[in-house]
């Protein structure tokens, strides 16, 4: 039996070592299509092929039927925060009035006094000016694919006719950058892909100056490997990629953004809490809805074997208390108790947490296994932590110094 | 769930649970988290590098509830 299963969410509950922790973040796939055809897109390209039994479309009784459920557990658990992200495929491929009516109806639903954000992650290309016009009307803030400059985001991020995207995304994200639209910008992520040079693509992105990156490592499991990701290996593209853009960010005299799987990983070295679900050991919160009202895990799940991310539960039928008792919720919310033996005796798991969650799968094992990335977490992990540390070293001489009295009077 | 893999799975969360109360970038860790409140109140009012602005976020009191809501980043 694959891991992690019902046996062990019991055994886990009962002896403490993990407790529900109530869902927080509501992920509605809006529109389950998209309009492009990104090579490697976890909804389309890997192992769950799921969406092509869907709707295309989450329609309106679906979507009222989520924000009932939403408030329901919110109401339950006295939640006093939550955050709504419209995904998808392209969740503006529902059109502006199917985004409006769920905001709507979500904040209809909720109680009074929760408070509240939704998000819409797009891929940018249909960021026109009457689509804006309706996410500053209802407050919705907008995340951005962008992986780079033209060379970079086109190597992968494409029509399905082959033509890439870039000049388009570019296009919408000026429009997003430009008043009074800018303050809705939330965040670009960048799928990294270590073919691309990484301060050029790091540059390339800053030019939108977001107020939030985020480097994502392409998904890939122990059954079907990232690209340069071999099973065994002790290489480390991936670190040594990320680590060139570290340097750079990090170097900067003044901030220039803010990178978040960066910031998580100085965070969790100096013993504080991770902001990204990609490293730590804190609980995670986030719960799915297809669009015909499916209840699921994370999506990127879906890289790992069909029907991963299922749940067997949908809001029609069922509150998300139900899905609070999945394994695999449990499993993403049972921090170190989660973790394989290999990850438990290694001295940087509380900082890498084990690494992506989705990463860690392995046809029989399931998923409890290192990350695939392992050797770049590694890596990576151990080069923040001796940076920050030398750099807090010199702080404090720097401070002695200037505490010391004068001597020489 | 036969007595043996009820053994082995108790067995395993004990071994977790001992871990997370242990596992530490050590020996670093006491080292480099003492530094950090040391040098909290002069790096918030310094100018705005990384380390800076990270360690003001660090000493600042985010609501729990928004940083667990915001994790997910896909």
């Amino acid at each position: 039996m694959m891991w992690p299963t019902k046996e062990w969410s019991v055994a886990a509950r009962e002896s403490g070592a993990w407790r529900p922790v109530p869902f927080q973040q509501f992920s509605l796939k809006l529109h389950g299509w998209c309009n492009l055809a990104c090579d490697y897109c976890y909804v389309y390209e890997m192992a769950d092929q799921s969406w092509r039994d869907r709707p295309r479309k989450m329609d309106s009784a679906t979507v009222e039927r989520a924000a009932f459920r939403i408030a329901e557990h919110v109401a339950a658990h006295d939640i006093e925060y939550v955050n709504v992200v419209f995904h998808g495929g392209e969740p503006l491929l529902a059109g502006r009035e199917a985004v409006a009516h769920a905001v709507r109806s979500i904040r209809a639903a909720l109680p009074s006094v929760t408070d509240h954000s939704f998000r819409l992650q797009t891929n940018g290309t249909l960021l026109t000016g009457e689509v804006l016009d309706m996410l500053l009307a209802e407050g919705i803030a907008v995340g951005v694919s962008l992986d780079g400059d033209a060379q970079a985001h086109d190597r992968h991020r494409r029509h399905a006719g082959g033509r890439g995207s870039h000049a388009e995304v570019t296009a919408g994200l000026r429009r997003l950058c430009a008043e009074p639209y800018r303050e809705l910008f939330s965040h670009l992520y960048c799928v990294v892909d270590v073919a691309n040079d990484p301060v050029r693509v790091y540059e390339s992105l800053l030019e939108f100056e977001p107020p939030v990156v985020d480097f994502l490592l392409p998904d890939g499991t122990w059954s079907a490997p990232p690209p340069l990701r071999a099973a065994g290996s002790e290489a480390t593209p991936y670190a040594d990629w990320l680590i060139a853009v570290f340097e750079r960010w990090y170097g900067a005299p003044r901030q220039e953004t803010r990178v978040r799987f960066f910031e998580s990983i100085i965070q969790l070295v100096l013993g504080g809490q991770s902001r990204v679900d990609s490293v730590g050991l804190s609980p995670n919160v986030l719960v799915v809805v297809e669009t015909d009202g499916t209840i699921e895990q994370v999506d990127t799940l879906k890289s790992g074997y069909q029907g991963a991310a299922g749940t067997g539960l949908n809001v029609f039928d069922h509150p998300f208390d139900r899905a609070l008792e999945h394994p695999g919720m449990a499993a993403r919310q049972a921090g170190a108790a989660a973790l394989c033996e290999t990850c438990l005796s290694c001295p940087v798991a509380r900082v890498c947490g084990g690494g992506y969650y989705a990463h860690r799968y392995g046809e029989g094992t399931g998923y409890l296994n290192p990350s695939v990335y392992c050797p770049d977490l590694f890596k990576l992990v151990t080069h923040i932590r001796d940076r920050v540390q030398a750099d807090l070293r010199l702080r404090g001489s720097g401070i002695l110094m200037n505490a010391a009295p004068d001597l020489s009077s | 769930m036969d007595a043996t893999h009820a053994e082995g799975h108790n067995k395993r969360i004990a071994v977790a649970l001992a871990a997370a109360a242990s596992l530490a970038l050590a020996p670093q860790a006491p080292l480099i988290a003492q530094a950090a409140t040391e040098t909290v109140t002069v790096a918030v009012s310094t100018a705005g590098s990384v380390l800076d602005n990270v360690l003001a976020g660090f000493a600042a009191a985010e609501p729990e509830a928004k940083i667990l809501a915001g994790k997910h980043n896909r």
